[in-house]
């Protein structure tokens, strides 16, 4: 009995403070801000992350042409639904902003589909904000080549800024 | 045919008809895909994207130039101006590189203006990111630099906004009027599309009818006959079937020609339809040549197939009139009943066929014959002798006899007749009549009659060899060797055996040579040509005409034992014999009797000046090493005497 007690305590010791957890600050420059319906945050209100950060959430690789670009490039950077897990979001409408205030509204099902990326990285270089970065929201085009027209061409936002959970 | 379109139409202008349609097709399907491409790449040349990303760099470039105008020499300041920088950068490579500037060299100079606005910007790098922060005149001088590029853009944008919405409308007007041509090109594809549908579907039913009707008389066929016997069998339904073969078509289609022949055909069936089938409920079909077949639905005894083949035997019996020429046939009638004969169409056809047949044999009269078991024996029997012809023909399982033809007045030898004889290892002996027929139908005829001819000069070269003096042989020719080469397969024969002119007649029947009548004529009379006699065998059994006696070079005349055995008790038939034996004597014709069986009769027939006898009465046919002591014994002729000696 008191050996399951001592456990007891020792779990809820572990994993309470594991659970509500806040997100650890950056030590970088801030380059994405997420806010609204989130379940994680450094302030309760607000999840900064820097570069390195991000990099460490789950990633992946495309290699395709954007119909922005005139030759192919490998694009690199963590899956979108990584960063809204990592910061418990709650709400089904993604709003991206970018840093010219550009901003487009993604549904979850739409990022459950097709599994965009936050590329940071081009060619094994970081992505500059002259080159887009310094994220910049891919769609698997080479997978699906509609995502390359029109609206959805337009969901891939560029020089990303401010997400926020709606 | 119903069809009313294409039947309309002969053949070579449907051909034409044809190929209008398919060019109308395809020109329509042509033209329309043509100004498909041609609205795709309207609607691909407005969207424009081109005008959204100019208003972003015009922006960016205005943020850029106003930020540098706000500039307070702060710290905060220049990090804005440097982000504002890499921003207005990034928007030009959208420009230069992606599809979104694909349409901007559509305005004058656009590309150009982008180039150097963009390579102004690139120069300004040094003072942005180095002098600005120390040098507050930097800020001046980079908006000096930029404000000509900014006003060239601005200018731009306006313009490619003004040219794109020109495009929109443009573009919707030109789409209006494709679209417009577009649905008469469409009409066009759904008429002849359907008119081309319509056509294939008129061809496909009239090559299903084609394929179960004759061409002649429109007549179900043998393929639609086998169709729907196949329906009724697996019904249950009973019925009869009525096999029809005209007798004496040929005839009409050797002395009218194949014309006339055709014209009587489709006057048969004519016939056949409106006092038959419309009396009858029947269905008559044409199976080819001069065959017909009348299916006689419901009937399930012999009684009441009666009417029908009474009324079709009526109908075929009247005079036809074909162009003017009366032609006088008859049918003859092979019947079958279902479930009864058979159940399947092969079964029921086969022995239709072999009712008719029988049928034939009874002719030239018109008959009808219902089949019987006996027939299939009949048939089962000729097969068997067939396969086992050809076996006999090359073993030697033939042999012939033969039987001297002797002089009334004194009694000596004249000439003798080869006769065939076969005896079966299983069949026993089998009548030379029955081996002909066998040869005929199995297309063996040639190779026997080339046979026998052989065999008997053959045997005759044997006899002289043992320097007997021979009279001449008269041999059988069956009615196909009149296409063989006959006279060149005898002469040769003659020549090959060292035999003269005279040792070897030939005996034709008249059935033989009336059905061939043609090439009889000339066949017969180049034989005489090569010295050898000719002797119609059967004179008044068959199909006679007394005009064909002098037409035909005939040297002798046998009357048929039918006659011959009745004319001591019948005096219709000893007055017959008589006027037989005289005309023969008008034509220049040697007279022979067959069959004479007693004295009278020899007696009587010496009296009418009949020149010669053969029968049982003088000998019956002898093997071959007989003959030269039955010659001796009797003696022979001074003709054949002096022939030896000559």
């Amino acid at each position: 009995m008191k050996k399951f007690v001592i456990s007891l305590c020792l779990l809820l010791g572990v994993s309470l403070p594991l659970y509500a957890q806040p997100l650890p600050e950056p030590e970088g420059k801030v380059i994405l801000s997420i806010a609204g319906k989130i379940g994680k945050s450094q302030d309760g209100k607000v999840a900064r992350f820097d570069l390195s950060q991000l990099q460490q959430l789950d990633s992946k690789a495309f290699y395709f042409q954007t119909r922005w670009t005139d030759t192919a490039h490998e694009y690199h950077g963590p899956r979108l639904s990584a960063l809204l897990e990592a910061v418990d979001a709650k709400g089904d409408i993604i709003r991206m902003t970018a840093l010219n205030d550009y901003s487009v509204d993604i549904d979850r099902a739409f990022i459950q589909q097709y599994d965009p990326i936050l590329a940071w990285q081009q060619d094994g270089r970081k992505l500059s904000v002259r080159e887009k970065g310094p994220l910049w929201l891919l769609l698997p085009i080479h997978e699906f080549p509609h995502l390359n027209e029109g609206e959805s061409s337009a969901k891939m936002i560029w020089q990303l800024r401010d997400i926020e959970i709606r | 045919m119903s069809d009313s379109f294409s039947n309309r139409i002969s053949t070579p202008k449907r051909g034409v008809f044809l190929a209008l349609i398919v060019l109308i097709f395809f020109i329509s399907a042509l033209v329309s895909l043509v100004q498909l491409r041609e609205s795709i790449q309207i609607l691909e040349a407005r969207y424009g994207t081109s005008v959204w990303s100019m208003f972003q760099l015009r922006i960016e470039m205005r943020r850029f130039y106003d930020a540098l105008d706000y500039y307070h020499e702060d710290e905060h300041d220049v990090e804005r101006i440097q982000e504002r920088y890499d921003l207005l950068w990034s928007r030009f490579p959208v420009l230069l590189e992606g599809l979104d500037g694909e349409h901007l060299h559509n305005v004058e100079q656009g590309t150009l203006i982008l180039q150097n606005a963009f390579s102004e910007l690139k120069k300004q790098e040094a003072e942005v990111f180095e002098q600005l922060a120390s040098d507050p005149r930097s800020a001046q001088r980079v908006r000096d630099a930029i404000s000509p590029h900014l006003a060239a853009i601005e200018r731009l944008t306006l313009e490619n906004y003004h040219l794109n919405n020109e495009a929109f409308n443009r573009g919707d007007a030109q789409i209006a009027a494709l679209q417009q041509k577009l649905v008469i090109l469409i009409l066009g594809l759904i008429i002849s599309g359907s008119l081309l549908l319509h056509m294939v579907v008129k061809e496909n039913r009239r090559n299903r009818y084609q394929a179960l009707h004759d061409s002649l008389t429109m007549m179900p066929n043998r393929a639609y006959l086998r169709r729907e016997l196949t329906d009724l069998c697996n019904r249950r339904r009973p019925f009869a079937m009525h096999m029809i073969d005209l007798n004496g078509f040929k005839d009409v289609n050797d002395s009218l020609g194949h014309h006339t022949g055709d014209l009587l055909l489709k006057a048969v069936a004519a016939r056949l339809v409106e006092l038959v089938d419309h009396h009858h409920k029947s269905l008559t079909c044409r199976l080819g040549g001069d065959e017909f077949a009348v299916l006689q639905y419901g009937v399930a005894t012999e009684d009441e197939m009666q009417p029908v083949i009474r009324q079709i035997i009526d109908a075929l019996e009247d005079e036809f009139l074909v162009e003017g020429h009366a032609c006088y046939i008859g049918a003859s009638i092979g019947s079958v009943l279902y479930p009864e004969h058979g159940h399947d169409a092969s079964t029921l056809l086969s022995r239709v066929d072999m009712a008719m047949y029988k049928a034939k044999e009874q002719g030239p009269t018109s008959s009808a014959r219902l089949f019987q078991l006996e027939m299939d024996k009949w048939q089962q029997r000729r097969h068997q002798l067939n396969r086992d012809l050809r076996e006999a023909i090359a073993s030697g399982g033939l042999h012939i006899q033969y039987q001297p033809i002797v002089s009334l007045s004194d009694g000596s030898v004249r000439s003798l007749e080869a006769l065939l004889r076969w005896n079966h290892p299983e069949l026993g002996p089998i009548s030379p009549l029955d081996i002909i027929d066998v040869a005929e139908q199995y297309g063996v005829a040639n190779e026997l009659g080339c046979w026998i001819i052989e065999r008997v000069c053959q045997q005759y070269q044997q006899w002289l060899e043992s320097d007997t003096d021979m009279p001449p042989v008269s041999i059988n020719i069956s009615p196909s060797m009149y296409r063989l080469d006959l006279v060149d397969t005898i002469t040769q024969l003659i020549r090959k055996y060292g035999l003269s002119d005279g040792n070897i007649w030939i005996e034709v029947t008249e059935d033989t040579t009336m059905k061939v009548i043609k090439e009889a004529e000339i066949v017969l009379s180049e034989l005489k040509e090569h010295g050898v006699s000719i002797a119609l065998d059967d004179f008044g059994t068959g199909l006679s005409s007394l005009s064909h006696l002098q037409q035909l070079n005939l040297q002798a005349l046998k009357i048929d034992r039918s006659f011959v055995k009745d004319i001591i008790c019948c005096e219709t038939s000893a007055a017959l014999v008589k006027n037989i034996i005289a005309i023969g004597h008008d034509l220049g014709m040697r007279v022979v009797a067959e069959g004479i069986e007693d004295r009278d009769s020899a007696a009587l027939l010496a009296r009418y000046g009949c020149d010669y006898g053969q029968g049982y009465l003088f000998s019956r046919p002898l093997l071959p090493a007989q003959i030269p002591g039955f010659c001796r014994q009797y003696g022979l002729h001074q003709s054949v005497l002096l022939m030896r000696a000559g």
